[in-house]
């Protein structure tokens, strides 16, 4: 007998045999009982309360203005409004409307957010070769920070290890955070969004310690790289990509909505004029064509000299 | 003298969330306010004290007389999804207020950790009936007394500025820690020198 090491006795057999009996048994007692129970006190599972919550995205974001999308699902079976669900987008309200039998819109244009820094950073990530190949040129380093990956940790340390602290630190703790992984660190540890993946939901503008990430239109065709609202002087002293506040674009695009607030260029994505010439004009090239901001994730660039920002 | 032994172990000295540190989950994750924290503790009080009733039941009329004790986990969980379940219909059909208070917790309760090990700890304690439901009833009291009290420091909490990544979850375990070392107070050996 070569499987004597797991024959059971009869005996043995049998114990397993009273105990496998023992549970169905109870087991079978107690859905009795419970379905007997149900009958009683006519107990019913919410079906509706389940649809609603299959039709949200479960990113328990928050946008919506309840903790979980548990108890937003909760809150429409109430009779609160079914469009309040923005991260959720047209798949949740379509699935929404099927179940109300309404139509449900998701007010306001779509916003995606997006980082306001192109500055590249080689995070001296070990072994890691591409890091080495792009050293970090643009921003001036205040110190060498071997800390904990983490923007929050690097931010309380003197405001991060770069002379700028108004840029992106690079750790990617928005990465983090993002329910739909729409953020990614590049090679070069640059930090981008992808603003086809980006639901809007505002859980990486919560967490990043710089408050680089801004709200953009979705439609928006460009985007500002820089966050700094220091003077020329002092961002041409620790920063080659930063705006600089020379108002250039104002003048090349007077239709474009660029306006220039201590220092730093804003973009008024309300006005429709061609902000091309703006954008070409920029000396620092920190005004970036919005369609170039490529996903990461799926490494795309790995060179400089392909990135985005240098086509621009 | 035993009922009062039991009620000092399980809700001071053997405090199931701080020193075997069960039912974490709900404790770090209903704290947040004052009157879900409340709300939990009560019905751990009332799943705990018929919980370890119903298992020591079945313990000694099932699997004792069949021999069976090796599926006490198994069969206790049952027990336990089955009871919650009861208890939640039965809240929902003799109130809608008891409902709305206690209902939202119950479905948490199902599979917690700290239902199961009270009712196991009772059993192995060798414990007459109404000395397990003493003892799931004073577990209960231990659990309900740690989340107002955490709750009660998390609210607080939420006024001062606390370092960012301390903030949430990280903050509630440090407090906790804190918390299970003052407990530690709370040994035999300092209770059988206060008692005589």
């Amino acid at each position: 007998m070569t499987g004597a090491a797991v024959m059971l006795t009869t005996g043995e057999f049998l114990h397993v045999l009273v105990g496998g009996v023992a549970i169905g048994v109870l087991g079978g007692l107690l859905g009795m009982l419970l379905s007997a129970l149900a009958r009683i006190t006519g107990y019913r599972v919410d079906v509706r309360l389940a649809t609603y919550r299959a039709a949200l995205p479960g990113y328990d974001c928050g946008t919506c203005g309840y903790a979980t999308c548990n108890e937003y699902a909760r809150a429409i079976r109430d009779r609160d409004t079914p469009s309040k669900c923005v991260p959720g987008g047209r798949q949740t309200a379509r699935l929404l409307s099927e179940a109300l039998g309404i139509e449900v819109k998701v007010s306001g244009a779509r916003r995606v957010a997006q980082v306001h820094c192109r500055a590249p950073v080689s995070r001296s990530s070990g072994s890691d070769p591409e890091s080495v190949a792009h050293p970090r040129t643009a921003v001036r380093e205040k110190f060498r920070y071997s800390g904990h990956d983490d923007c929050n940790s690097a931010a309380r340390l003197y405001g991060g290890d770069r002379e700028c602290v108004y840029g992106c630190l690079g750790h990617g703790s928005c990465a983090r955070v993002c329910p739909v992984n729409a953020i990614g660190n590049g090679p070069d540890g640059r930090v981008w969004v992808d603003r086809n993946l980006c639901v809007s939901c505002g859980l990486c503008l919560d967490v990043c310690p710089t408050g680089v990430l801004k709200w953009v239109p979705a439609s928006a065709d460009v985007i500002i790289g820089c966050n700094s609202p220091d003077s020329e002087a002092q961002v041409a002293e620790y920063c080659s990509l930063g705006c600089t506040g020379c108002r250039l674009c104002e003048r090349k695009s007077p239709a474009g909505g660029y306006h220039v607030e201590h220092n730093l260029c804003n973009v008024d994505y309300t006005q429709k004029g061609d902000r091309r010439d703006g954008m070409e004009a920029c000396p620092t090239r920190c005004i970036l064509p919005a369609g170039s901001i490529v996903p990461i994730g799926r490494k795309v660039s790995t060179s400089r000299e392909e990135s985005p920002v240098q086509s621009g | 003298m035993t009922y009062i032994g039991i009620i000092i172990t399980y809700t001071l000295v053997q405090n199931l969330v701080l020193v075997d540190l069960l039912g974490l989950y709900s404790y770090v994750n209903v704290t947040r306010r004052l009157d879900s924290a409340a709300g939990l503790g009560l019905a751990m009080v009332i799943v705990m004290s018929l919980a370890a009733l119903l298992t020591w039941v079945i313990y000694h009329l099932v699997l004792l007389p069949l021999g069976i004790t090796f599926l006490q986990i198994l069969t206790f969980l049952l027990i336990i999804v089955g009871l919650v379940q009861i208890l939640e219909m039965i809240t929902k059909w003799s109130s809608g207020a008891l409902h709305s208070s206690l209902g939202s917790y119950l479905p948490m309760l199902t599979v917690n950790c700290a239902v199961l090990g009270i009712a196991l700890i009772a059993v192995n304690a060798n414990y007459s009936a109404f000395e397990s439901l003493f003892a799931g009833f004073s577990a209960g009291i231990g659990f309900l007394l740690v989340t107002v009290v955490m709750a009660s420091i998390r609210e607080r909490l939420d006024l001062e500025w606390i370092p960012k990544p301390f903030r949430g979850i990280p903050i509630a375990f440090v407090s906790a820690g804190l918390m299970a070392m003052a407990f530690l107070g709370f040994d035999t050996a300092f209770l059988r020198n206060l008692l005589g």
